[in-house]
C-alpha cells in the first residue's frame, strides 16, 4: 500500500481505444460454471485477511454488443461472481441485488440466471442449485427494479457463485465495474468488447495496482437479414436476403488480484473516492456511412453540450424570469458585491432547496419559482441568471460533491459532474456562490463542494476554479472565569463560530428555533450549570455568530489534600484525538482550514496561590501546514491567562503525512487535558 | 374543501347517526397559527390541530379507515411531521388523498393530490422480500413559519386479525390540540378495544344495529426525549383495536380469547411442519447419540445454526404466514417464523415437543397488553417445556448461545401457541446477580504519566451482549472499536482477545494490554492520576426543565471494578480520594481506594435493580448518577519526592 499511498488521486486511464493493435490477452483465470475447486471449499480464513467475514474468490465480468434484426445492437453484460463465506456474519453477501433501468419504454432484462452453493459435508461436495422461489423482483420506483437472490444452502463454509445475464437496450450505460468491496477480492477481471462504431472513456479510481491491463481489436462481422415479398398469388413465399458487414470489435481486459478490504476513516471525502472501480462513459458513435455524434471529448464539448441542453444552457436564457428582482437590485445599490449579496439573498428567498444534487434543472426553473422549490441547479442557475441580468460577470461553474469522487482534469467528461455552483468575478476577483444552503457567509460555498476543483460553464474562455473555503473553520472560546473559596467555578463563556461552524450554529438557531436549540446545547454542557444562553448576531451572516453562556459549576474543580485543581480549559478543551487509528490507508481532507482558538482568564480566590501551571508548547507541521500554539501565565497576583490556538492551513494530507498529523493531535489532547493547581496559603 | 373539512365517505355514517357537524371556519382563516394555546407550544416543533380518525367496519372482512389531519409546523427542523406515508399491500388499498398548505394566518397557499405522493417499495432495507409499498408525501416547503398542512386520505382493507390502533401522540415535540378516533360496526363485529394513558371514552350511539363510539384527546403538551425514561408508546394515550370475529379462506372463528390467537396462528401454521424424511431420520440419529434430552436439544439447536440462516422475507398473509420446514429445508434459510417453525419440526423429528411462541422483541419495548387478546407481536421465538426447566430458543442469530434470550425477548409475556390454542406466558428475567461485570485492571505509571494497562473483563448475562458483536469482529475492528470504547484519549493497543463461554447464562471474557499516553496528566512536580477511567457513570445534565417522565431504568446489573496503580520510585502520593458509600433506592455504589507502599489498589462496585419511580423523585435520583458521576472522574496526586 506505500508505495501507491504517495499518489493521492485516483489512477487514471483515458481513451485505450485510439490505437489499434492485436495483443495477445495473458494471465488468464478459469472459472467454470459448476466446477467449484476443492481449495476454495476447505479454506478457512481468506488468504490475505483474517478477520474477513466472506471473500469474494473470483469476479468476472464481461460487456459487449450483440446483433440482432429485430433488435439491433443490444448491449449485454454477464457477470459470474463466486464467494466463500466464512462466518455467520458474512451471511449477508449471499442475498444480492440485480438493479435493472427502465426508462418507461425500454427496460433492461436479466436473461439468465443460475446460481449454486457448494457445501463440504463430511469431504464429499454436496450441491444447492437457485431455484425461482429464491429469486425476487422489486419495482424500487419508476426507473429501477431490482431482482433479488439469495442464496439457498448457506453456511459457515459455504462457496456459491452466481452467473447471470442482462440485456440491455441503453447501449451509454456501459456498467461500471467494482474490483473492490467491503470484503477482500482475490480476483476481479472485466472485459469490454465495443464495436467500432462507438467509442467510450474509461475512468479508473482506487490504489488498486491491475495485474492485466490489455488492449486489442478483432475483426468480427454481423449478418443482417433483410425478408421481401417473393411469393405469386397463389403461394406465398418470404425471400431472405443475407447481408455481412465487417467491423473492427476493441477489446480491453483489466483485472487485479489480492484486493483489500475497503474500510471506512474519519475526514475523507468519500471511501468511495479511493475505491478500486472502472466507469465508462459514450463519448461519440458513428455507423457505416452516417456521420459522428460526439458526446464528450474535449472541455468544450462538456461546455457545449451542456449550454446546448435543456435543463442547463436553456434555463439561463429566462431572462424574463429574473427581470423584475434584478432591476428592484440594481436600483438599490450600484456596488457590484453587493448587488452579487442581495441577489444571493434574493434567489434563497424564492427557491427553496429541495436537497437534490444535480447539475440539471428538474423541470426547469419557472416551475421551481412557482413550486417555490428546487434541486441544486434550480437554485444556483437561478442565481447565475437573475445576477447575468443584473449586470454582473456571473457564470455557473460544474463540480464534483465531496460523496461523489474527484473529478480529473485531463479526462474530459460530462458525468463526474453532479452539481453547479455560481462564480461571478468583480475587479479580476472570483466569489463562488452557492444559494442551497441558507446560512454561509457570501462568498463561501457549501462543505460538500469543497473538492477540488471546478469548471466554469462559458463559451469561449472556459477555466478551472479553486473549490477552496474562502475562510478557516472554527471556533473562538473566550471565557472569563471566577473561582471561589469553595471551589466554585463561575463565569461567561463565549463561543464565537465562523466558516462551516457558524453556518451550522445559525442553522440550528434558525431552524429549530433558539429554545429548542438552547435547551440541546444546556443538555451537553453536563458539568454545568447554565443559567444564560444567549445569541449574538445570528442573522447577519458576514460575522462570527456568538453564543454567550452564564454559567457555574461545583464539578470541576476538585479539592485534594490542601490543593485545588482543574483542568486548564476546564471541559471545553480538545479531550480525544479525531485519529485513533495508528495507519492511515486514504488522505485526510479537512474540506477547509481549521482554526481553533481559546482565550481563558480565572481569578483565582483570596487566599490561594498558584502551585503550577502547563508549560507553554509551540508546534508546527512541516512546511507551515499547520500550528499549534499554548501558554499559561498568571498576570498580577490573582489572575491566569490561558491562550490556546490550533491553525491548520493545509486541507489535504496524504497518508505519509498521517503520522504528523495524528502526533500533532495528541500533543493538543495531552496539553488540553493538563491541570492548573493552586494552594491554600 | 376550503371552509368545510369533513370527511367525504364520513358524511354517510354521520347523518345515519344523525349527527351531521359541519365545522365551519368562518372568516379566520383555516387554523390560524395565532389560535394554538400558548402551552402547547413549548418545546414543540409541530402541533397537531386537529386529527380525526374513523375506522368504518362493515362487515367481518370489510374495513375502511379515514383519516384528517391538520397539522401546524413552528420550525423548519419540525417539517418532517408533516411527512404522510400510505403503505398498501394485497389487503390494503389507498382510497384517496388530498390536502392543502396554508400559510400562518390559514390562507390556503398549495394544493395536495395524490399525484405528488411518490410512489415507491416499502421493502426494508435488508429485506430480501415483502410486496408492501408505500405512497410518501415528502413537504417541501419555502416560506415562513408557522405553516399548516392538511390532509385526508382513506385505507380500506387490512391483514386478517389487525385492526388499527390509535396513537396520535406517536413523536417527541409534538403536541396535540384536538385528536379523535370513531370506530362504527355492526353491533354483532363491534371490535373490543384498549384504551392506554386515556380516561374514558366520550361518546356511544347506536342506531339500528350500528354502533359508534369515540374517544377525544384534546391539549397534550409536547414530549421531549429524556435519559431513564420509558418508552414515549408507555407514556401517551393510545387505543387498540382487535377484531371479534375472523373469517379467512374458510377459518370462520371468534376472535376473543387468546386461545382463540392461538388458533389463528395455528391455522396458520397448519401443515407447514413437514420435514423430508431424510431430515427426520438424520434427527432420530442426532438424537440417538445423546445422552439426555437436554443435550439432544443443543445437538438439533446447533444444527440449525450450522446449516440454516436468516434471511428476512415479509410474506405470507400479510407476513404472518412461515415459509414450510422443507422450503426453509430446501433453501437453507428463512425468516423468524420459518426458522422457529423449522426448528419446531426438527425438535418432533428427535421426540421432542415444542411451541411455536409470538413475542414483542426489542430492548426497551412496554410488555402486552396481556388483557386484550390481540396481534401484538412482531416476532417469534421456540418454548421447548422441560419437566425441570422451559428452554427458550432464539432461532434466528446463527451464533446465540444456547437457552439465551438477551435483553430482546426476556422478562416479558408472550404467546405459546400450542397444538390446539393459545396461552400466555413469560420469558425469563435475568437477575442484577447474572447480568455482571467483573474486572481488573493493572496499571503500571511512567515518570512522564504513561501507562502500561492490563485489563481483564468477565461480561455475563445481559452484559455479555455489550461484547458479544464486538468478540466476532476481526482484531483491526477490535481495536478501532476500543478506542473509541475506552475513554482513554491515546491510546496504543497491544492485544486483545476474547473467550466465549456459551451457557444460558453467557460469559465473554475480555483480555486487552494497552499503552494510554500521557494517562497521567503531568503538571510541574506533580502527576494526576484519574482513580477511574474504565467504568465511569455518565452525569445527568441539571440544565432542563422540569422532568416530564418517571424514571425507568435499564436492566439490572452488578459492576465489580478493581484497579491496581503502580508507580515509579521517586514518586510518593501527595492527595488521594477517599472513598464512599451511597446506597439509595435507586442503586448501590462503594468505592474504596487502599494505598500500599508505590501502588494503591481502589474497587468500585456499583449494582442498579431495574426500577421505576414517580417522576417527583427524579431530583434525588440524578444526584445519586452525579454524585457517583463525580467520585469517578475524582484524581489522586502523586508528587515527585524531594520536591
Amino acid at each position: 500500500m506505500n508505495n501507491l499511498s504517495a499518489q493521492p488521486f485516483g489512477r487514471i486511464i483515458s481513451l485505450l481505444f485510439v490505437t489499434v493493435s492485436l495483443t495477445m490477452f495473458g494471465q488468464n483465470k478459469e472459472m467454470k460454471f459448476g466446477k467449484v475447486n476443492h481449495d476454495e471449499l476447505t479454506m478457512t480464513q481468506c488468504p490475505i485477511d483474517s478477520a474477513a467475514e466472506a471473500v469474494v474468490l473470483c469476479d468476472i465480468g464481461q460487456s459487449y454488443f450483440e446483433y440482432s434484426d429485430s433488435k439491433g445492437f443490444e448491449l449485454i453484460f454477464e457477470r459470474h461472481l463466486r464467494i466463500k463465506i466464512l462466518k455467520s456474519d458474512g451471511y449477508g453477501w449471499a442475498t444480492l441485488s440485480i438493479p435493472l433501468y427502465s426508462d418507461g419504454h425500454a427496460a433492461e432484462q436479466v436473461t439468465v440466471l443460475k446460481g449454486k452453493t457448494y457445501n463440504l459435508v463430511n469431504g464429499k461436495v454436496e450441491e444447492t442449485k437457485l431455484d425461482n422461489g429464491s429469486v425476487f423482483e422489486e419495482n424500487v420506483n419508476d426507473y429501477w427494479k431490482k431482482k433479488k437472490i439469495s442464496l439457498p444452502g448457506v453456511k459457515e463454509g459455504s462457496v456459491f457463485e452466481i452467473k447471470y445475464t442482462v440485456k440491455s437496450p441503453f447501449l451509454q450505460r456501459i456498467r461500471d465495474w467494482r474490483f473492490q468491496f467491503s470484503i477482500p477480492v482475490l480476483w476481479s477481471e472485466y472485459e469490454l468488447r465495443i464495436p467500432e462504431y462507438y467509442k467510450f472513456s474509461r475512468n479508473a479510481t482506487g490504489y488498486v495496482p491491475f495485474v492485466v491491463n490489455e488492449s486489442g481489436s478483432a475483426p468480427q462481422s454481423i449478418t443482417l437479414t433483410t425478408s421481401q415479398n417473393a411469393g405469386t398469388k397463389y403461394v406465398q413465399k418470404t425471400e431472405f436476403q443475407n447481408t455481412t458487414i465487417s467491423f473492427i470489435e476493441y477489446r480491453q481486459r483489466l483485472a487485479a488480484a489480492n484486493i483489500p478490504a475497503m474500510k471506512e476513516e474519519p475526514f475523507t471525502t468519500s471511501v468511495e473516492n479511493y475505491q478500486a472501480e472502472i466507469e465508462y462513459e459514450l463519448h461519440s458513435y458513428k455507423y457505416p456511412g452516417g456521420i459522428e455524434h460526439n458526446f464528450t471529448e474535449s472541455w468544450e464539448d462538456v461546455i457545449t453540450q451542456l449550454l446546448n441542453d435543456e435543463d442547463f444552457g436553456a434555463q439561463l436564457k429566462r431572462k424574463n424570469l429574473v427581470k423584475k428582482q434584478a432591476e428592484e437590485i440594481r436600483n438599490s445599490t450600484t456596488d457590484p458585491i453587493q448587488q452579487a449579496r442581495l441577489a444571493l439573498e434574493a434567489t434563497r428567498s424564492v427557491i427553496k432547496w429541495d436537497g437534490a444534487f444535480t447539475k440539471y434543472s428538474d423541470e426547469g426553473l419557472s416551475a421551481a419559482l412557482s413550486k417555490g422549490a428546487g434541486n441544486s441547479a434550480d437554485v444556483n442557475l437561478y442565481l447565475v441568471l437573475l445576477m447575468d441580468e443584473i449586470g454582473l460577470n456571473a457564470v455557473p461553474v460544474i463540480l464534483s460533491t465531496r460523496e461523489n469522487g474527484f473529478i480529473q482534469e485531463h479526462h474530459p467528461e460530462i458525468n463526474g459532474f453532479n452539481y453547479v455552483i455560481a462564480c461571478v468575478t468583480v475587479n479580476g476577483k472570483d466569489y463562488l456562490l452557492d444559494a442551497t444552503e441558507k446560512f454561509t457567509p457570501f462568498g463561501l460555498i457549501s462543505y460538500r463542494c469543497l473538492n477540488g476543483k471546478g469548471l466554469t460553464v462559458v463559451k469561449p474562455g472556459f477555466r478551472w476554479v479553486d473549490l477552496s473555503a474562502s475562510e478557516p473553520n472554527g471556533d473562538l472560546y473566550y471565557a472569563e472565569m471566577n473561582l471561589d473559596s469553595s471551589g466554585r467555578m463561575s463565569g461567561i463563556l463565549t463561543v464565537s463560530s465562523a466558516g462551516y461552524n457558524g453556518a451550522m450554529v445559525r442553522g440550528r438557531f434558525f431552524t429549530e428555533g433558539e429554545k429548542e436549540y438552547s435547551r440541546w446545547l444546556r443538555e451537553q454542557r453536563k458539568n454545568w450549570e447554565i443559567t444564560g444562553i444567549e445569541f449574538e448576531s445570528p442573522d447577519s451572516l458576514e460575522t462570527p455568530v456568538k453564543i454567550v453562556y452564564t454559567l457555574a459549576s461545583d464539578e470541576v474543580a476538585e479539592n485534594q489534600g490542601g490543593l485545588v485543581f482543574f483542568n486548564v480549559l476546564l471541559t471545553f478543551g480538545q479531550s480525544s484525538n479525531p485519529f485513533k487509528k495508528e495507519k492511515r490507508d486514504y488522505p485526510v481532507d479537512f474540506g477547509a482550514p481549521i482554526k481553533d482558538a481559546y482565550s481563558f482568564t480565572y481569578e483565582i480566590p483570596e487566599g490561594y496561590q498558584v502551585e503550577s501551571l502547563p508549560g507553554p508548547i509551540a508546534i508546527a507541521l512541516p512546511e507551515k501546514a499547520g500550528t499549534f500554539r499554548f501558554s499559561a501565565s498568571i498576570i498580577g497576583n490573582n489572575k491566569i491567562v490561558v491562550n490556546s490556538l490550533l491553525d491548520i492551513k493545509k486541507t489535504l494530507f496524504v497518508p505519509s503525512e498521517y503520522d504528523k498529523l495524528r502526533e500533532l493531535f495528541a500533543r493538543i489532547v495531552e496539553k488540553h487535558s493538563e491541570q492548573i493547581v493552586l494552594k491554600k496559603l | 374543501m376550503n371552509r368545510y373539512h369533513v370527511l367525504r365517505f364520513l358524511v354517510s355514517s354521520w347523518i345515519l347517526m344523525g349527527a351531521l357537524t359541519v365545522t365551519s371556519f368562518a372568516e379566520e382563516g383555516f387554523y390560524p397559527a395565532s389560535s394554538i394555546p400558548h402551552a402547547l407550544t413549548i418545546g414543540a416543533g409541530a402541533v397537531v390541530r386537529l386529527s380525526e380518525t374513523m375506522v368504518e367496519i362493515s362487515s367481518v372482512k370489510s374495513i375502511r379507515k379515514g383519516y384528517h389531519l391538520v397539522i401546524t409546523i413552528l420550525h423548519e427542523d419540525a417539517l418532517d411531521n408533516a411527512s404522510v406515508y400510505l403503505y398498501y399491500n394485497e389487503f390494503r388499498r389507498i382510497g384517496g388523498a388530498s390536502g392543502g398548505i396554508f400559510n400562518a394566518e390559514g390562507k390556503e397557499i398549495q394544493k395536495i393530490r395524490l399525484t405528488d405522493f411518490t410512489d415507491r417499495s416499502a421493502v426494508p432495507e435488508g429485506t430480501l422480500h415483502s410486496s408492501d409499498r408505500v405512497k410518501i408525501y415528502t413537504p417541501v416547503y419555502n416560506g415562513t413559519y408557522p405553516v399548516t398542512f392538511e390532509f385526508e386520505y382513506d385505507i380500506i382493507g387490512g391483514a386478517p386479525a389487525h385492526y388499527p390502533e390509535w396513537t396520535p401522540q406517536d413523536g417527541y415535540g409534538v403536541a396535540i390540540e384536538s385528536a379523535s378516533l370513531t370506530v362504527s360496526a355492526p353491533f354483532n363485529l363491534f371490535p373490543r378495544y384498549y384504551a392506554v394513558n386515556i380516561v374514558s371514552r366520550d361518546s356511544e350511539k347506536i342506531v339500528g344495529d350500528t354502533k359508534m363510539v369515540t374517544w377525544h384527546l384534546d391539549n397534550l403538551t409536547a414530549l421531549h426525549r429524556e435519559p431513564y425514561a420509558p418508552s414515549l408508546s408507555e407514556r401517551t394515550p393510545g387505543v387498540f383495536l382487535a377484531p371479534v370475529k375472523l373469517d379467512y379462506r374458510g377459518f370462520s372463528e371468534d376472535f376473543l380469547t387468546w386461545n382463540d390467537v392461538g388458533k389463528w396462528i395455528n391455522y396458520l401454521l397448519k401443515d407447514r411442519d413437514v420435514l423430508p424424511e431424510s431430515v427426520k431420520y438424520r434427527m432420530k440419529q442426532i438424537s440417538d447419540q445423546c445422552p439426555d434430552t437436554i443435550s439432544q436439544i443443543r445437538a438439533v439447536f446447533h444444527y440449525l445454526q450450522s446449516s440454516k440462516r436468516y434471511v428476512s422475507i415479509q410474506m405470507g398473509i400479510g407476513g404472518w404466514q412461515p415459509l414450510d420446514a422443507t422450503t426453509v429445508d430446501e433453501q437453507g434459510y428463512g425468516d423468524c417464523k420459518a426458522l422457529v417453525n423449522y426448528t419446531k419440526a426438527l425438535l418432533q423429528g428427535a421426540g421432542i415437543n415444542s411451541f411455536y411462541t409470538l413475542v414483542n422483541a426489542g430492548s426497551r419495548v412496554p410488555d402486552i397488553l396481556c388483557d386484550f387478546p390481540s396481534m401484538q407481536f412482531n416476532h417469534a421465538i421456540l418454548c421447548v417445556p422441560l419437566s425441570g426447566d422451559t428452554i427458550w430458543l432464539e432461532c434466528t442469530d446463527p451464533t446465540i448461545p444456547f437457552g439465551f434470550l438477551g435483553s430482546f425477548t426476556d422478562e416479558r409475556h408472550v404467546l405459546i401457541v400450542t397444538d390446539t390454542d393459545g396461552v400466555i406466558a413469560r420469558t425469563p428475567v435475568y437477575s442484577c446477580d447474572m447480568n455482571r461485570l467483573n474486572r481488573k485492571t493493572v496499571i503500571s505509571l511512567s515518570f512522564s504519566g504513561d501507562a502500561e494497562i492490563e485489563m481483564t473483563t468477565y461480561y455475563s448475562g445481559l452484559q455479555s451482549q455489550i461484547v458479544y458483536d464486538l468478540a466476532r469482529k476481526g482484531i483491526e475492528e477490535q481495536k478501532k472499536a476500543l478506542a473509541s470504547r475506552i475513554g482513554i484519549p491515546d491510546i496504543t493497543i497491544k492485544s486483545v482477545t476474547y473467550t466465549c463461554d456459551s451457557n444460558a447464562i453467557p460469559i465473554i471474557c475480555e483480555r486487552i494490554v494497552l499503552i494510554a499516553r500521557s494517562y497521567a496528566s503531568v503538571s510541574g512536580e506533580r502527576l494526576f492520576v484519574p482513580v477511574n477511567r474504565m467504568n465511569r457513570m455518565n452525569a445527568l445534565t441539571v440544565n432542563t426543565e422540569e422532568r416530564q417522565a418517571p424514571i425507568l431504568t435499564g436492566y439490572p446489573y452488578l459492576d465489580m471494578d478493581s484497579i491496581l496503580v503502580k508507580w515509579p520510585q521517586g514518586f510518593h502520593v501527595e492527595a488521594l480520594p477517599s472513598g464512599d458509600s451511597i446506597d439509595t433506592p435507586f442503586g448501590k455504589c462503594t468505592m474504596r481506594i487502599v494505598l500500599d507502599s508505590l501502588q494503591w489498589i481502589y474497587t468500585r462496585s456499583f449494582e442498579q435493580n431495574k426500577v421505576r419511580f414517580n417522576v417527583e423523585d427524579y431530583p434525588e435520583f440524578r444526584s445519586f448518577i452525579n454524585r457517583v458521576a463525580k467520585a469517578d472522574r475524582q484524581k489522586a496526586i502523586l508528587r515527585k519526592t524531594g520536591s
